[in-house]
Formats: structure tokens, C-alpha cells, sequence
């Protein structure tokens, strides 16, 4: 079920290392498109636009902050993404390919874990888990997903419905659900908020993890993000999408909540 | 306390009052914001029009009952007044078996956040609430209570009004134009070969029948009250084997109380004004009663318990009868929360790749066993009404029925049939990591729910076909049409191009409805069938074919 062992890793006849980490070969950029690219992405509800003009892209092994006050549209831009919403104008790009939510096989090589996940009501937590391994005939997977139920602090609740649990144990389902997939694109909406402080260090060490492992990550966040710096930070504010930083070396001085230089 | 209780007051009167502006939005009007003069005058014409219907309303079925008593004779009023006191009798063990399960005291999260939390007292709350309530079933009681002294009245020969010809103005302007149904029922006084019955009945007038059944459906209530309140008043441990005790023993008492209503209704009726006296003295007596164990015991109430209790009917408040949510929405909501609550039963098999499907969607009915209703009105009733129909049962008509059974009736059949692929279109983060189409999804999730529907088909066809149709056709359009029905619910998953036309499931059923009956035209049993072939055929294509729709 590693999504990032499958497909979109040869171009020109040339196979790109995906295990690359954020330094990787210079060839990697020249053969591989970025994993996400957006255009020109704009969205508005009736008349009223919510931000336009949205361009950017991530490369593999790449993680990006997304930034904003409230109500500035980034679980907008989050679903626009996911294939979840239909843009009002622009185009976005998975893996090469334009992408409108209908692909299945592109899918199946991104995650969107949104901010008010949602689940089988008449499931446990580790059905959940146990399903899906089992629809893609993967039950070896399980102990390893079961690790990263663990390691999330959902060990001692995995009999439960998820609809008896609290805010912060869904969104721990929601990430085992989406990280024990290895997508190559992992797509975010405030995954730290309702987290502890230990989960939150969890999360940041899956989430070095993914980008070593060659997975782009773009994650929306408020407040800092313990162990984890971000390659691209982005800034959505007055409907409009700032780049803050962006260093070759991953490095952002200012950690998660850096201005942009005016 | 007092200040207490008038603030709790206060509150309901203030609760009362936004549900009277609901019901002013229903005349597109909202008293709190349109305070124009010209908004003032609608707003009254509108008021002054329910009032007048509901005093038309009222004259109208005192007429009835008048009229219907006096026709029928003395039987009626004894039937009456058992049944009277019968319905006092369910009415209490209803409501006290409701009071032992889950407290009658309902409080919103407001409630708990502000009134329950704070110095409000247990014995106020408990008191406003169980007041509001007997108040409400007094004026119910009284309504009823004096529909039957009226009516004992006119079987007696008194002076039961005759309202349209009294006021002549509205007589000529309404009742004299309008026939009037219950006399052309009931015929003329006497005139029912019941009449021929004589029994005893005794004078009573309406006012005293209305004070005495009022009375008693106050004591109704505050006898289940008082039994709520005694239940939480007692320590936490033995509160649940006290609900079942008291359960077992409010179903036996209700057994012997409705054998003893046919018994007392006689005495009752032939007792008249006296025996009414009496049951309204005895309602009284117990209302005291009941009033003194709330006292007592309410401050004793375990809060905790009232707040855990009441939690679901809280859950449910938003979606009241006004709410603007589609009641999908709101029945599914309720699910979801009786789901949680329940917990798990059994446990997911370990099957794998497509059969893992078939083995969560079986799951699914058994955790969901809200939904099996709804699959035996779609197997049992829907499809074999359509099936008669296309073979010639019933007017033509009886496919609009067909259809409005598939597509409007709740519990929806294909609804529920096809909920465990619309959770699967619904919870995105896992569908996105299904190795399937939204084809394969429809077929492998539906199958559990297909099985049981045609089985009850099966089971059902046989004998709502006219005879002459041959069995194994009428039991392959059963068949044939339970799958087409729920091949229809992967139209709302799909789209037919990427940017294309959005087909949907009530379409499809409107479809599937239109061709078969077409095909039916030509009473051709198994041209019936292949029309319904092909319409799952055609679906199946759409379905195969339209790009996935995950918005």
C-alpha cells in the first residue's frame, strides 16, 4: 500500500530516487515534476472571493507551512487541493497531471486529513484500520499501523467507536488512517491544534519521516510546530497567498511564524 | 426558592415566546423584527385568522360529538368514559415507564452550562418543570373532559348548541352553504340500531367532565413525575435495578388499570355529575400526594444522573419540529448518537480484499439495526407494490404510489439499503485508500442489504400478483427491480464526464418506474422484466462510467 513506491517516479525514461531527502540530486528537479503545483487558483462564494490569483508549488520531500488568520480560506484551499471543492478559476496539479478530484489512481497517492474528519459510525478505531489494510489485502500492515496508533497515544481506545472519542483522538485516527498509507502527498488542515504536547512531537517525527521519505507535505498551522521546519513557508492573508521563506537548505530562520521581509 | 422558581418561569415563558416567533416565520413574518405598523396589522390579521380557524375548528367538532352521541345513544357514553379512563390508564404507564428510563427533566446545554450549575436549587427546577408539564396535561385532559360531558349531555337529550344556528351571520356565511357530513352520518337522533340499547347515564355537565378529566390527567403526570423523582432521589447504585422494577410493575398495573377502566367506565357514567365529583376529589387527592413527594424529594434529585439521562433528547434539541434541516439529515444524526451509545457489538471478520466489504456491510445492518426497517418496507411492501402494479393490479395510479414509496416514504428503503456505500462515498480519508471503483464499492456494499430485500420479495410476490401471472416472471422483476433500485443510489457518486451532468438516484427510481410501466403496457410479463434489465443495465454503464464525484 506505499503509495510512494508506486507510479510517477520514472520521467524520460529515467528513474528518480524517491528516497531522496531535501537535499536531494539536483538531476531530481529536472526529471520530476513537482508534486503539487497550483495556478492561478481563486475561490469565491457567491460573489464574494474568498482569495485569488493562488500560485505555488512543492516539490517531493518537501514540507510547507500554510499560514493565515482565521477565515482567510485556507480549509478552503485545503479542499480545493483535495479535489473535495471545484475552484472558481486556475488549475492544480498532482504529480504531473491536472487534477479535479476525479482520478482515483491519483487519489490513492494523497492524503487530506481535513480539520473535522470524518468516519464510519458503526466501525471501531482499529476496524477502521483493519478494513482498509484488509481492502487493499495488506493485513501485514496492521502492526505497523497499530505502531502508529500507539505512538499517537490511541492504544488503550482502539475498541471504541471514534464518535465517542474526543476532538483530538479523531484527528490522531484521521493521521494513522493517512500516514500508514506512505501517500506521496500529505495535505493537512490544523493537525496540531487539538493535539497534546506528546502527540504533537510524534506527529512532527512522522512527519520528518514522510519527508525523508520522499512524501510532500503541506500542513496549515497557528502556532508553533515543535521539531519540524518547514522548506516553503505561505502565508494566506487578504485573499492573496504570500510566500514567506523558501531556503534551498530547508532552513527558516524564525521557525513557523516568520513575516514576511517587507 | 420563590425567586428561584419565577426566574425558571421567566425562562420558559421566554422559551415559549421564540417558539411562537418560529411559528410566525411559517406566516413569513417575524414579530421581533417587523414592528412597522403595516407589519403590526399582518401580523394580527394572521393571529386573528388561526385564532378564528381554531374556533371553527373547535364549534365543528363539538358538532360532531353532539351529534354522533346523540345518534348513537347511551353505549356511546359508557364506551366514552371507559375509554377514557383507559387512555388515563396507558397514558400513565407510558409515561412513567418514559419517566424510569430516562428522566422527565430535560436540560438543553444552556441548561447545564447556566441554570443547572449554578445556585438554582434542585426542588425549583424540578418543581417549574413538573408544573409546566401538569398545567399542560390539565388543559389537554380538560379539552377532552369536555368533549365527553358535551357529548354525554346531548345523548341525554340536553341542550347541546346547535353553533352555526345560533349565529345566524356565520350559518348563512359558512355552515348553512356547507353540508354537514357527521348529521348525514349519524342520522337522525335514534336512528342507530344502538340506540336501542338503553343504559343508565347520569347528568353531567361538560364543565364538571372537563374540571374531573382535567384533574386526572394532571395526577397522570405527576404520578410519573413522582415516580422519576423517587427513582433519582435514591442512591446512585440501586437506580437501575429500581427502573426495572418499577417498568415490570407500571405494565402490570396498567393491565389491570385498563381491565378495571371498562369496569369503572360504567359506574362512572351512570354515576353522572356525582361520579365525576368523585373522580375529580381522588385526582386531587393524588395530586397532593404527588406534589408532597416533589417537595420532599426533589432537593435530593441526582443532578448528574438528570444531565447523563437526558443527554440524547439534548443532542436532539436543535432539530426540532421547525428545524430547517432535511430530515435525512436529522434521522441520520439521531442514528449516529444511538450508535455511539450502544457500542459495539461483534466484531469485523477477518475477511479480505472484496469480501471485506461484503462482511462490514452485514456489520453495518446488525450495529444499524435502525436501518432493517426500512429494508422490510422496501422488501416486503415497495417492490411487491410495484410488482402488482406492472401486472395489472390496481389503477394506474398505483405506480405514482410505487413511486412515492421508493422516493419520499421514510424509513427509505433504498436509503437504507444503500448506506454502507454512502458512508463509503462520505468518509473520503478512508475512500481514497480503497482499491476500487465506485462501481465495485455500489455492488460488493449493497449485497448484504440486496440478499435480505429479496427474500422478502420472494417471499411476498406470490400473493400481491393477480392470478394468472406467471411466478417465476413476477419473481424475477422482484428480483430484477430490488437490484435496479439500489444500482440507482451510485448515481448520486458519480458524474457522467468530469465537468459533465450530475445524474441522481431519485432519477434513476423515476426512470426505472417509467420504463417498466411502459413495458407493462404491452402485458408482455417478460417484456416487463427485460425493461427492468435494462434499466439496471443502463445505470450499471452510468455508474461504470461517470467519473467519481468527490464533491
Amino acid at each position: 500500500m506505499d503509495c510512494r513506491t508506486t507510479g510517477g517516479l520514472e520521467r524520460n525514461g529515467a528513474t528518480v530516487d524517491a528516497a531522496a531527502g531535501p537535499g536531494g540530486a539536483p538531476t531530481q528537479a529536472f526529471l520530476e515534476p513537482p508534486v503539487l503545483r497550483v495556478e492561478k487558483l481563486s475561490f469565491c462564494y457567491a460573489r464574494a472571493d474568498v482569495w485569488s490569483d493562488v500560485s505555488f508549488s512543492i516539490d517531493s520531500g518537501k514540507v510547507a507551512f500554510l499560514t493565515g488568520p482565521n477565515g482567510s480560506g485556507k480549509s478552503t484551499l485545503f479542499r480545493c487541493l483535495a479535489g473535495w471543492a471545484a475552484p472558481s478559476q486556475g488549475t492544480v496539479e498532482l504529480f504531473g497531471k491536472p487534477f479535479d478530484g476525479s482520478d482515483r489512481m491519483v487519489r490513492r497517492q494523497m492524503a487530506f486529513v481535513p480539520d473535522v474528519p470524518s468516519f464510519y459510525d458503526y466501525l471501531t478505531a482499529v476496524e477502521h484500520i483493519r478494513f482498509v489494510l484488509a481492502a487493499n489485502r495488506v493485513p501485514a500492515g496492521e502492526d505497523e499501523a497499530l505502531r502508529l496508533f500507539d505512538r499517537l497515544g490511541l492504544a488503550a481506545h482502539g475498541d471504541q467507536y471514534p464518535s465517542s472519542y474526543s476532538r483530538g483522538m479523531r484527528l490522531k485516527l484521521a493521521l494513522v488512517l493517512a500516514l500508514m498509507a506512505k501517500p506521496r502527498l500529505l495535505l493537512l488542515d490544523e493537525p496540531y491544534g487539538p493535539l497534546d504536547r506528546e502527540a504533537a512531537a510524534a506527529l512532527s517525527s512522522l512527519l520528518a519521516d514522510a519527508r525523508d521519505d520522499g512524501a510532500a507535505v503541506l500542513m496549515s498551522c497557528h502556532h508553533d510546530v515543535p521539531d519540524l521546519e518547514p522548506d516553503v513557508q505561505l502565508r494566506l492573508d487578504g485573499g492573496r497567498l504570500v510566500p514567506e521563506r523558501s531556503t534551498p537548505d530547508g532552513a527558516t530562520p524564525g521557525g513557523a511564524l516568520a513575516q514576511p521581509e517587507r | 426558592m420563590m425567586r428561584d422558581f419565577q426566574l425558571l418561569v421567566r425562562l420558559r415563558v421566554r422559551h415559549a415566546r421564540t417558539f411562537l416567533l418560529r411559528l410566525a416565520y411559517l406566516a413569513g413574518t417575524d414579530p421581533s423584527v417587523d414592528r412597522d405598523a403595516s407589519d403590526r396589522v399582518y401580523q394580527l390579521y394572521v393571529a386573528g385568522a388561526l385564532l378564528i380557524c381554531a374556533a371553527l375548528l373547535w364549534f365543528a367538532l363539538l358538532d360532531v360529538v353532539e351529534k354522533t352521541f346523540v345518534a348513537v345513544g347511551s353505549l356511546l357514553g359508557i364506551v366514552a368514559v371507559s375509554a377514557l379512563l383507559a387512555m388515563a390508564v396507558a397514558v400513565f404507564v407510558h409515561w412513567s415507564v418514559r419517566a424510569l428510563r430516562s428522566a422527565p427533566l430535560r436540560l438543553s446545554h444552556p441548561d447545564i452550562a447556566y441554570v443547572a450549575s449554578s445556585p438554582i436549587s434542585a426542588r425549583s427546577l424540578v418543581m417549574e418543570a413538573a408544573g409546566a408539564s401538569l398545567l399542560a396535561a390539565a388543559v389537554i385532559g380538560a379539552l377532552a373532559g369536555y368533549l365527553l360531558g358535551f357529548g354525554l349531555e346531548a345523548a341525554l337529550g340536553g341542550a347541546g348548541w346547535d353553533w352555526f344556528a345560533a349565529s345566524g351571520t356565520a350559518a348563512a356565511g359558512f355552515g348553512a352553504a356547507v353540508p354537514d357530513p357527521a348529521a348525514a352520518a349519524a342520522g337522525p337522533p335514534g336512528s342507530s340500531p344502538l340506540a336501542s340499547f338503553a343504559f343508565e347515564l347520569g347528568e353531567v355537565s361538560p364543565a364538571m367532565a372537563a374540571l374531573a378529566c382535567s384533574a386526572l390527567f394532571a395526577a397522570v403526570a405527576g404520578g410519573s413525575w413522582a415516580i422519576s423523582v423517587v427513582r433519582l432521589a435514591s442512591r446512585r447504585r440501586s437506580q437501575r435495578a429500581e427502573k426495572i422494577v418499577g417498568i415490570v410493575v407500571a405494565c402490570a398495573l396498567g393491565l389491570a388499570g385498563t381491565a378495571g377502566a371498562f369496569v369503572c367506565g360504567p359506574i362512572l357514567a351512570a354515576a353522572g355529575s356525582a361520579g365525576f365529583a368523585i373522580l375529580g376529589a381522588a385526582a386531587l387527592a393524588c395530586l397532593v400526594v404527588e406534589a408532597a413527594v416533589l417537595v420532599v424529594l426533589s432537593p435530593r434529585v441526582d443532578m448528574v444522573a438528570v444531565v447523563q439521562e437526558s443527554a440524547l433528547a439534548v443532542e436532539l434539541d436543535p432539530f426540532g419540529v421547525f428545524s430547517a434541516l432535511d430530515p435525512d439529515v436529522q434521522s441520520d444524526y439521531r442514528r449516529r448518537i444511538k450508535v455511539a451509545r450502544r457500542g459495539p457489538v461483534f466484531r469485523l471478520p477477518a475477511a479480505q480484499g472484496r469480501f471485506v466489504f461484503i462482511a462490514r456491510s452485514a456489520l453495518s445492518l446488525v450495529r444499524q439495526f435502525e436501518g432493517l426497517a426500512g429494508l422490510v418496507v422496501l422488501g416486503a411492501a415497495t417492490t411487491p407494490l410495484g410488482v402488482a402494479a406492472l401486472f395489472g393490479a390496481g389503477a394506474p395510479v398505483t405506480f405514482l404510489f410505487w413511486l412515492m414509496l421508493l422516493v419520499l416514504v421514510r424509513p427509505s428503503g433504498p436509503r437504507e439499503a444503500s448506506r454502507a456505500f454512502r458512508d463509503d462515498m462520505r468518509v473520503r480519508l478512508v475512500r481514497d485508500q480503497l482499491p476500487f471503483s465506485v462501481f465495485e464499492l455500489l455492488v460488493l456494499d449493497s449485497l448484504p442489504a440486496f440478499a435480505l430485500v429479496a427474500v422478502l420479495t420472494c417471499a411476498v410476490v406470490p400473493f400481491a400478483v393477480p392470478p394468472g401471472v406467471p411466478l417465476a416472471a413476477a419473481l424475477a422483476l422482484g428480483v430484477v427491480t430490488n437490484a435496479a433500485t439500489l444500482l440507482c443510489a451510485g448515481l448520486d457518486a458519480v458524474r457522467m464526464s468530469s465537468k459533465g451532468l450530475r445524474p441522481w438516484s431519485e432519477g434513476g427510481l423515476a426512470m426505472l418506474v417509467a420504463a417498466t410501466a411502459i413495458a407493462s403496457t404491452f402485458e408482455l410479463p417478460w417484456l416487463t422484466v427485460a425493461a427492468a434489465v435494462a434499466v439496471c443495465v443502463g445505470v450499471a454503464l452510468i455508474v461504470l462510467r461517470g467519473a467519481e464525484r468527490a464533491r
